[in-house]
């Protein structure tokens, strides 16, 4: 049984949240800063969407049925980026041992980097969604609300299990080769989804099948939230 | 030298294994509120990894570990948030000016009018002048007087040092002598490691001398003497 001493010094939800804060806080602090997230990813980015753009276009053909794989896929390979760095520069600064004595369920750090991951790749995708557009000549003809709610979900999905996979990398040696072989055949229901998802958007699928693998993504996403946040203690278990 | 009070810390045939090497073996000491623990020993003795235990950073392979009357494999959050960690490492993050870092710590560990503590820690460590400079810009001397100004940060009944006067000039060195004798006085408990005798005797009530992961000696430091702890320290290493 817990002492009184004990019980007035539970932490609060209200505590968790401001601990979710503060780590998002100097993650988004740090990086704007330093850029050394950031500038990367935007760059990969740039780089896949004119190599797509010179190389597919010349070919002459109707790139619309092949748009939104080439649009998932580049976002996830550019997330991977974003996602090495999470825990490994907690690793390098030798950080991760304090946010371990933080008096807080130690999920925290997890939802904390995770919304980090999903700030850099939204930031990523805003900058780089307009030139593959116009790269590809593909015109925009999806519904504006509910292609956001396919980007939203979509990406939140590949930050959560990203991030987990992340900081279990972050125990080896080689973590920035074994994180692309872990995340990527956990994420092929997310991409199916979020590539069906936005077909069905841009005409290039079945227009009523949007909800099905709406529906799809929310269940990925809700997989793989509440998965870490059960995990991730022993994760980081030091 | 502080009365003894209630044991803040008490450590009950302690074992640790680590990588399949026993560090600790049968550990059994206690330290009552108030008092200031040095904990000394060669190089391997163990002294790190005992101090990790108590910071709940390493679960006990076997034995037990009361901290505040809390087992530390049992009570967690609860557990951390009596605790104050300075370890080999600052815990700082280079990018971050000092008042960022710690604005960070201070919403983690949910101090409470947070602007004024960071404020007053700052002045206590004398680094008022340097606030808003970012860390990686600090000397070494100024990034242990940050991180000791991390760790008292949320005012821990329990403060736990690592070789504290690793890096630290004159000036920073009795500064922290103040901070360590303050803090005794006010009923708060700390125990740290030290390679210095003279040092350790000075800012101490007790010392615990660890050889090849077993205690070898806990005594009153107004008892012992410099040269002889120095002897005791030399020998019993992993590697001796």
């Amino acid at each position: 049984m817990p002492s009184g001493r004990a019980r007035f010094l539970s932490p609060s939800r209200s505590g968790w949240w401001r601990q979710v804060t503060a780590l998002l806080w100097k993650e988004l602090r740090a990086e704007a800063r330093t850029r050394e997230t950031l500038t990367p990813m935007v760059i990969f980015a740039l780089a896949v969407v004119t190599v797509f753009g010179f190389g597919l276009r010349a070919t002459g053909a109707d790139l619309g049925p092949v748009f939104p794989g080439l649009l998932w896929v580049s976002f996830y390979f550019v997330g991977l980026l974003g996602l090495g760095r999470s825990f490994a520069s907690e690793r390098a600064q030798e950080t991760l041992a304090g946010l371990l004595l933080v008096p807080a369920d130690r999920s925290f750090i997890f939802v904390g980097k995770a919304l980090a991951n999903l700030v850099f790749l939204a930031v990523v995708e805003v900058i780089s969604l307009p030139l593959f557009f116009g790269l590809l000549g593909v015109p925009f003809t999806a519904p504006f609300v509910p292609f956001c709610v396919t980007m939203v979900l979509g990406t939140a999905g590949f930050a959560s299990i990203g991030t987990m996979l992340s900081a279990l990398a972050a125990h080896t040696r080689a973590a920035e080769m074994l994180l692309p072989v872990l995340v990527f055949p956990i994420l092929i229901p997310a991409v199916i989804g979020a590539v069906e998802a936005t077909a069905s958007l841009l005409g290039a699928g079945d227009p009523l099948a949007w909800k099905r693998w709406l529906g799809l993504l929310l269940a990925y996403d809700a997989l793989f939230v509440a998965l870490p946040l059960l995990l991730f203690d022993y994760l980081v278990e030091p | 030298m502080a009365e003894p009070g209630r044991p803040a810390v008490v450590v009950r045939d302690l074992v640790q294994r680590l990588g399949g090497h026993e560090v600790l073996r049968g550990v059994s000491f206690e330290v009552p509120e108030g008092q200031v623990l040095a904990v000394m020993g060669p190089n391997g003795a163990g002294k790190t990894t005992l101090l990790r235990v108590l910071g709940t950073l390493l679960p006990p392979s076997g034995g037990q570990v009361l901290v505040g009357g809390c087992d530390v494999r049992r009570c967690g959050p609860d557990l951390r948030r009596r605790i104050g960690f300075l370890g080999h490492h600052t815990f700082l993050y280079p990018q971050l000016t000092g008042w960022e870092n710690l604005w960070f710590w201070a919403r983690a560990f949910g101090v409470a009018r947070a602007g004024a503590r960071i404020e007053e820690m700052l002045a206590t460590v004398g680094l008022e002048l340097f606030a808003h400079e970012p860390v990686r810009h600090y000397s070494r001397g100024m990034q242990q007087r940050l991180a000791l100004a991390r760790a008292l940060l949320h005012d821990p009944p329990l403060l736990l040092l690592d070789e504290p006067y690793t890096g630290l000039d004159p000036e920073a060195a009795a500064l922290l002598d103040a901070v360590i004798r303050r803090w005794g006085e006010r009923g708060r408990t700390v125990v740290m490691t030290s390679h210095d005798p003279g040092r350790a005797l000075a800012a101490s009530d007790r010392v615990l001398v660890l050889q090849r992961g077993r205690v070898a000696l806990l005594g009153f430091s107004r008892d012992l003497d410099a040269r002889s702890l120095e002897e005791m320290c030399r020998r019993g290493g992993r590697g001796s």
